[in-house]
């Protein structure tokens, strides 16, 4: 049982974020931390394989600072970790992406299970996973949050409205975790510490065989421009001698405007 | 190929009936349709007419009717058969937009449907727009609401996600005309690798009364224990709304997750919303940011909550609401 997980490193989803002059957003003093569905994507699989006797190898395209990332992986478990190392990685449209994990993946393959998050926790739009399934040319499901895997057939409940859909399906397969059950195991500091000495396979676009001008034609979209949400406070506080009195005015002023 | 024209609603059923969602997303479609000066269509899996005079009212200009879905809509979401369905009607339509619901269902179909048209999918949208020029742009918020993209695409046709209480309903006109076209479908699951076995759905469940509460009593990690939930709930019921929770709050496991409002949780639009003990952390105010009215108890005057309430009372929860329950119950 092989399986693979697609992994992107992310800054930090609480951090404060802003924008510079020229609309580009500005994370550079933020921790840079595995993306929140992805580590969730690797918990699944890392539990899959110690119940199937399996190996899991985490696949990411990132800079070089992902290193620390990626031992992080190593210390949670897994058995290979494959780094696609590029300094623009960061501007890469989805469609890039998907192209060079799948190259990756290729080679490194064949898999019977890809397990992704169900979106990056940065830019969110869910698409590098089900690209990965068509490049591959094998099926994909997407908000999964239980795997079963029985005689090389999986069992998956998959997340719907107002609760969730039972799915069979054979291998290979790619699915796309949520973060209702896999919660990400921590590392003991035994595992950290080992986890330090071991190798990150480091590949490159042109390791891929990927020439580099051919990508530019994959952006299909472009940002018009980028904002900060502000919000205009105008909130009325409530004053008062006592706080009884404030919650008092509070009920009065509520139900004066028929809210309750 | 047929010149692309007009913009294509995939409804979304829940139980047999049209969903808010559903509505929402007719009023999104409308409102492209007439800026582009083209036609608006609804494609729903159901036989029952008065779901397509329905769809009609709340703004299509038609609808067609996949054919041969009893079966299929009895199961519940198959994809490849769902694919399939979108698949007949842009060939026999090409329109310009697809909109989709960004539900379970949605977010899982409008990938494949980019895929197979060989085009773009704008995931998780709020906002569509127009430019002078009559081009169409999305808003998008990303890194959990902190930013917000405007994104456009020379991709056709667009594909869009559009997230819940987004867009108001349009108020049903019942004398509104429109086509009602049946579609065949030549619908085959014997191929499709991905079976479905079981859909499971709990009765009158937390996340859907949340949905479609009037009223929500939410608390934050500053309710501090499990306890101070079991006194929230009863202001809930006492104001005759539910309860309902922050991510922080369920991740000390003071409540159960069904309870947690946000981006990630139930997104929500009640008349009147009171948080309390909550920062109104941006991710949490991505799904409660269009309530009417927002009330906020907290002891931090600084906390963001209070940017976004009409009332708010700094002091302690513990101090505020038990003489608000005395208040209420009088």
């Amino acid at each position: 049982m092989r399986i693979a997980v697609l992994l992107k490193e992310v800054p930090d989803p609480d951090g404060e974020y802003f924008l510079d002059n020229n609309g580009k957003i500005d994370s550079q003093k933020l921790i840079r931390l595995p993306g929140i569905f992805d580590e969730n994507a690797l918990e699944a699989a890392l539990q899959i394989a110690e119940e199937n006797q399996g190996e899991v190898t985490v696949f990411s395209f990132g800079s070089k600072d992902s290193v620390i990332t990626m031992r992080h992986c190593y210390a949670m478990g897994a058995n290979e970790v494959v780094l696609i190392e590029d300094d623009l990685s960061k501007d890469y449209s989805p469609y890039v992406v998907a192209l060079i994990l799948s190259e990756s993946l290729k080679q490194k393959g064949p898999f019977d299970l890809i397990l992704a998050g169900r979106e990056s926790s940065d830019f969110g739009n869910g698409l590098v996973g089900p690209l990965v399934a068509k490049h591959l040319d094998i099926p994909f499901l997407t908000l999964i949050r239980h795997i079963e895997l029985t005689e090389n057939k999986l069992k998956i409940s998959r997340l719907a409205n107002g609760g969730y859909d039972i799915f069979q399906c054979g291998l290979p397969m790619l699915l796309t975790i949520t973060s209702e059950e896999y919660i990400p195991r921590y590392p003991s500091v035994l595992k950290v510490l080992k986890a330090k000495k071991r190798e990150i396979k480091q590949m490159s676009i042109e390791d891929l065989g990927i020439n580099r001008t051919n990508l530019d034609s994959l952006y299909k979209t472009s940002i018009l421009d980028r904002s900060v949400p502000v919000v205009e406070g105008k909130c009325q506080f409530i004053e008062g001698d006592t706080v009884a009195e404030m919650a008092r005015d509070l009920i009065e002023k509520l139900s004066g405007e028929g809210l309750i | 190929m047929l010149q692309a024209q007009g913009a294509l609603v995939f409804v979304e059923m829940e139980k047999g009936k049209l969903p808010s969602i559903s509505k929402e997303l007719l009023s999104a479609g409308r409102q492209v349709a007439d800026w582009l000066g083209e036609p608006l269509v609804a494609m729903v899996l159901s036989e029952k007419e008065e779901i397509a005079k329905e769809c009609i009212a709340l703004g299509a200009d038609s609808v067609a009717v996949i054919k041969g879905t009893a079966e299929i809509l009895n199961e519940g979401y198959l994809p490849d058969e769902y694919l399939l369905a979108v698949k007949t009607v842009c060939e026999s339509l090409s329109p310009r937009i697809l909109l989709l619901p960004h539900s379970s269902i949605g977010s899982d179909l409008a990938p494949r449907a980019a895929i197979m048209l060989n085009t773009h999918w704008f995931s998780g949208c709020t906002t569509i727009r127009i430019t002078e020029d009559k081009t169409i742009t999305v808003v998008r918020p990303i890194l959990g609401g902190k930013i917000v993209n405007n994104e456009s695409t020379n991709c056709q046709p667009l594909v869009i996600t559009v997230r819940e209480k987004c867009y108001e309903p349009l108020e049903p006109d019942w004398n509104r005309k429109g086509d009602i076209q049946p579609l065949n479908v030549q619908f085959d699951s014997s191929g499709s690798p991905i079976k479905l076995l079981e859909t499971i759905r709990e009765e009158a469940g937390v996340k859907e009364g949340l949905k479609n509460a009037n009223k929500i009593v939410t608390g934050g990690r500053g309710v501090g224990s499990e306890a101070g939930f079991k006194v929230l709930k009863e202001l809930a019921e006492i104001i005759g709304g539910k309860a309902g929770s922050s991510k922080g709050a369920v991740d000390r496991n003071w409540i159960s997750a069904d309870y947690q409002v946000g981006m990630t949780g139930t997104i929500v639009a009640p008349r009147l919303y009171l948080a309390i003990g909550l920062s109104g952390a941006i991710q949490h105010m991505a799904g409660c940011g269009k309530s009417k009215t927002i009330v906020a108890i907290n002891t931090d005057p600084e906390a963001p909550i209070f940017k976004y309430a009409k009332y708010g009372i700094v002091a302690d929860w513990e101090k505020v609401v038990p003489p608000m329950l005395e208040c209420l119950k009088k």
